[in-house]
């Protein structure tokens, strides 16, 4: 097999880990958040000379191009963020690392087109998050989470592996778009599919897979839920989008899981009464919004890949504005938040205004396009539903907004003002960001 | 045009500059608020820019977002509402919670001129969520602080906008099929074809969103809570300003669009507008204090103006745009007594009231005066107004509009009766020995806003005889074809 030029970014990503593995033992980690951020960044650059390349089991189509551009960037911003945060002061090296690791798992999800490889992309990108989650001086409740993180997405990633065999027992392809047939034409296929589609599903928190998500939330520590919930997230819902777009018939399964995830992740939401859980919660009804975007046939494409970029933006944003936060908090302190970091404040509030949908903030046009793309094929239940969750939707994140919290001691809370210049750009991206679709439109 | 687009960033640039300061600006408040009077009477009455359109912010397949669009009946309700934003910040002028009650009041006030003249559906709908949103935080900020008031209002208005979000959609997407040209501007959009059975369900889905800021019957709980635990100064412009948002998306949005569903809802419309100025009118009468009092008024008044509105009949649509800008007006006053009352340490509740005349004979005067501008004295702002919705609505559905009659039977007894409690009887032994009456400036306020009341009611012709052209031509298109008759 000669050089394939599509493999380029992920090269680049995968020898960079490498680097920051070894650098550890020389002693030049500190060094090394910079490095991964460089080279995440050149991988975007690469993933965009490389847009609409087809290689062999490659394929940079617009809505990976466009996913993995977001995934370099973020992935750079959240390395660039991280490197002033207490929390990898120890072992740096090894902690980019497994995030460059990771960055090369949720590459390959994006753009791959057969099934193993799609198979080695979750566990490269599910693997990381174990050893990260319970990163050394994160605490008990991060060592918890890690666990259940650990425990169920095994379980997840071993159906995947099953519905990979019994798609391979149908047709004996591995194809995600076989030669001939479609992955689902016969029995075997089918179940195979709607396998893979529950393993996904898991990874998106998706109800009815959505149980283990408001705990790896709460304990987790922020710096790392931005990888998992603004990165990794992303990924998945990137592999998603190629399995659905390759496999019509699993549209119908997506809009009942979608319904489903909008009700239940909304309720959940407004009765949980934590800001950490509440945003777990409502992640289940954001891959709900997600999927509804997904079951609405081509359009739905379009809208679902904006809606996974747009929600990896809000999520970042979100943990970037709770990393300052004590980890234990359970509600934001507004007050000194505002006082000593006042845009990383602003920030916070936009997201949590952005996650909610208010206009004009992308989060808003990122749900008026999957509106749009439900109405035109005809799901307006589904539209309906996204509408009264997103209403409904306010009610938890304003509150988090408005409830009056006090923080005992002003000093645990993180004051970095480098952390500033990262709360602008993202204030100015969440605010002004759906002023740059007429380019990548055009 | 730029006067407009001046018009609608002015006070957001005003408010973002408040909320970066710790105390103070209240001068600077007040600066920004005159000035924006000044720009919507330019807007107004300056020669030639009726009609004028600007387009930015063009993004595929939603059109120009930033589609400003001079309408009469747009710049008209802009000069109201900017009228209203010194009117309130002078009520909350001693206020402590000025800073908050001038952030959203201006922030509001953007978003209102910016509905006026949107010609996009999609950035109408973008101003109206800002509006929800500021509203809420109004509530959340002044009077009794209350956040289950706040969220009951956004909760409310939120559903009922994605609501209209939903349905707008509907059309957007059968005018895209239709012409393969995928644009939000109203232009395009009232030009689509629309099936009776979605045609009627999606202008439910558009009143929904609308009538809810209204507030119509039965949509209108939301405002008690609202009303009765914000600052009456807030309640001054969310009353007067805020509610005409919705009636103004009604007329120049969801109605020329939905023509023939608009007709088929008008019926249900009268009744619900008919049902719900009697039941405005019940509930002021037993209103458990002034605040809630001065809301439920607002309320009766407002679902005359639906009333009027759903009749898609000339003359009712001219009274009950009248009506709207008279409310707006005789709204401002109430709730204007109201928060002159409770500056003085008056809670407002009846038990603590009454004889007030003797102590404040001033403030006495002017609240009779609103009073008969609230029972639509002829006269007085709200007569002309009142008359012809109800004339309007008579030749359409009678007993309906008998019912909304008995409505202003019921306004007369309340708000006479109301003033006896107030003002006339033994005076109330609990009442404060140094109750002041209205200072210069509030006395300065209520002659203002007094003489404009005087003036509506006695030369209506000044706004009526534009009205022909302050509908949108479209809006007149169904009256005059099918509708039901001129």
């Amino acid at each position: 097999m000669g050089y394939n030029p599509t493999l380029l970014p992920l090269l680049l990503v995968a020898g960079a880990a490498l680097v920051a593995f070894v650098a550890d033992a020389l002693r030049v980690g500190r060094f090394m958040p910079w490095w991964g951020g460089a080279v995440s960044i050149v991988a975007a650059v690469s993933i965009f000379m490389e847009r609409l390349a087809l290689g062999a089991d490659l394929y940079w189509d617009s809505s990976a191009t466009l996913l993995g551009i977001y995934l370099g960037l973020a992935v750079a911003a959240g390395l660039f963020f991280v490197a002033r945060h207490p929390l990898s002061q120890k072992m740096t090296g090894s902690m980019v690392g497994l995030l460059l690791t990771m960055l090369t798992g949720s590459l390959i999800l994006v753009s791959a087109q057969n099934l193993l490889l799609l198979f080695v992309g979750l566990e490269l990108q599910v693997l990381p998050f174990f050893a990260l989650l319970a990163w050394p001086s994160s605490g008990r409740a991060a060592l918890e989470a890690a666990f259940k993180y650990a425990l169920l997405a095994g379980l997840a990633s071993a159906q995947f592996a099953v519905g990979i065999a019994l798609i391979y027992l149908g047709d004996g392809s591995l194809a995600v778009i076989p030669p001939i047939t479609s992955m689902a034409d016969n029995l075997f296929g089918l179940m195979g599919v709607l396998a893979l589609l529950a393993a996904l599903s898991f990874e998106i928190a998706a109800a009815p897979f959505h149980a283990w998500v408001a705990d790896i939330y709460q304990g987790a520590p922020a710096p790392l839920l931005i990888f998992l919930s603004g990165i990794g997230k992303v990924a998945v819902m990137g592999a998603l989008i190629t399995l659905v777009a390759a496999t019509p018939k699993l549209q119908l399964p997506v809009a009942v899981i979608a319904g489903v995830s909008i009700v239940v992740g909304n309720i959940l939401a407004y009765r949980a009464g934590h800001l950490r859980r509440m945003l777990g919660y409502s992640a289940i009804a954001h891959a709900g919004y997600f999927l509804a975007a997904l079951a609405a046939g081509p359009l739905g494409v379009v809208a679902a890949s904006l809606y996974a970029l747009v929600y990896g933006l809000m999520n970042v944003g979100t943990f970037m504005g709770l990393a300052s936060l004590p980890e234990n908090s359970i509600a934001v302190p507004w007050a000194v938040l505002r006082e000593r970091q006042p845009v990383l404040a602003g920030l916070l509030s936009l997201t949590l205004l952005s996650l909610a949908g208010m206009p004009p903030s992308i989060g808003f046009f990122a749900k008026l396009l999957v509106i749009i793309a439900d109405i035109h094929s005809h799901l307006l239940w589904l539209a309906i539903l996204i509408a009264l969750g997103s209403a409904f939707s306010f009610a938890y994140y304003l509150s988090a907004l408005w409830k009056p919290a006090v923080l005992s001691n002003p000093d645990r809370l993180l004051q970095r003002r480098s952390w500033e210049i990262f709360a602008a750009l993202g204030i100015l991206i969440l605010l002004f960001g759906w002023l740059l679709a007429p380019y990548g439109m055009g | 045009m730029i006067a407009a687009t001046l018009l609608i960033l002015l006070p957001w640039g005003a408010a973002l500059w408040l909320a970066s300061r710790k105390r103070g600006g209240h001068h600077f408040a007040m600066a920004m608020a005159l000035l924006e009077v000044l720009l919507a009477l330019i807007l107004r009455f300056a020669p030639d820019t009726s009609g004028a359109t600007v387009h930015a912010l063009f993004i595929p397949y939603l059109g120009h977002l930033w589609t400003l669009h001079d309408g009469p009946l747009g710049s008209t309700l802009a000069v109201l509402c900017a009228l209203l934003i010194p009117v309130s910040l002078i009520f909350a002028w001693r206020l402590e919670e000025f800073r908050s009650l001038a952030i959203s009041i201006l922030v509001m006030s953007g978003a209102l001129f910016g509905i006026f003249f949107a010609q996009n559906v999609l950035m109408f709908y973008i101003f109206y969520e800002i509006l929800a949103l500021a509203g809420a935080f109004l509530i959340l900020r002044s009077g009794h602080r209350s956040r289950a008031a706040a969220l009951q209002f956004l909760l409310y208005t939120f559903v009922g906008s994605l609501l209209f979000l939903v349905a707008l959609v509907v059309v957007y997407v059968l005018h895209g099929a239709q012409t393969g040209h995928y644009d939000f501007s109203i232009l395009n959009l009232a030009d689509t074809r629309i099936s009776n059975v979605v045609g009627i369900w999606a202008f439910l889905g558009m009143v929904a969103g609308l009538a809810v800021k209204m507030p119509l019957f039965p949509l209108h709980s939301w405002a008690g809570s609202a009303y009765g635990n914000a600052a009456p100064a807030g309640s001054v412009f969310l009353s007067g300003a805020a509610v005409t948002a919705g009636a103004y998306g009604l007329i120049h949005f969801a109605i020329p669009m939905l023509p023939h569903a608009a007709q088929q809802f008008a019926p249900a419309g009268i009744i619900l507008g008919a049902i719900g100025t009697l039941y405005g009118a019940f509930l002021a009468l037993n209103a458990e204090n002034l605040r809630y009092f001065a809301g439920w008024a607002s309320v009766s008044h407002m679902n005359l103006v639906a009333l009027g509105l759903f009749a898609l009949q000339t003359q009712a649509i001219h009274g009950s745009v009248f009506l709207l800008i008279a409310h707006g007006l005789v709204s401002a006053g109430l709730f204007g007594v109201v928060s002159v009352m409770e500056n003085r340490g008056l809670t407002g509740a009846w038990t603590g009231l009454g004889g007030l005349f003797r102590r404040t004979p001033r403030l006495g005067a002017w609240m009779l005066f609103f009073f008969l501008a609230g029972m639509g004295l002829p006269g007085l702002a709200n007569f002309p107004g009142e008359f012809l919705s109800l004339a309007g609505a008579f030749q359409v559905l009678p007993w309906a509009a008998a019912l909304a009659t008995l409505g202003i039977l019921a306004g007369v007894i309340y708000f006479l009766r109301i003033y006896e409690r107030i003002m006339l009887g033994p005076l109330n032994s609990t009442l404060p020995d140094n109750l002041a009456d209205l200072s210069a400036g509030e006395w300065l306020l209520f002659w203002a806003l007094g003489l404009l009341t005087l003036w509506l009611g006695l030369d209506p012709q000044m706004i009526l005889s534009h009205l022909g052209i302050l509908l949108s031509v479209h809006s007149l298109d169904v009256m005059s074809g099918g509708g039901h008759g001129i």
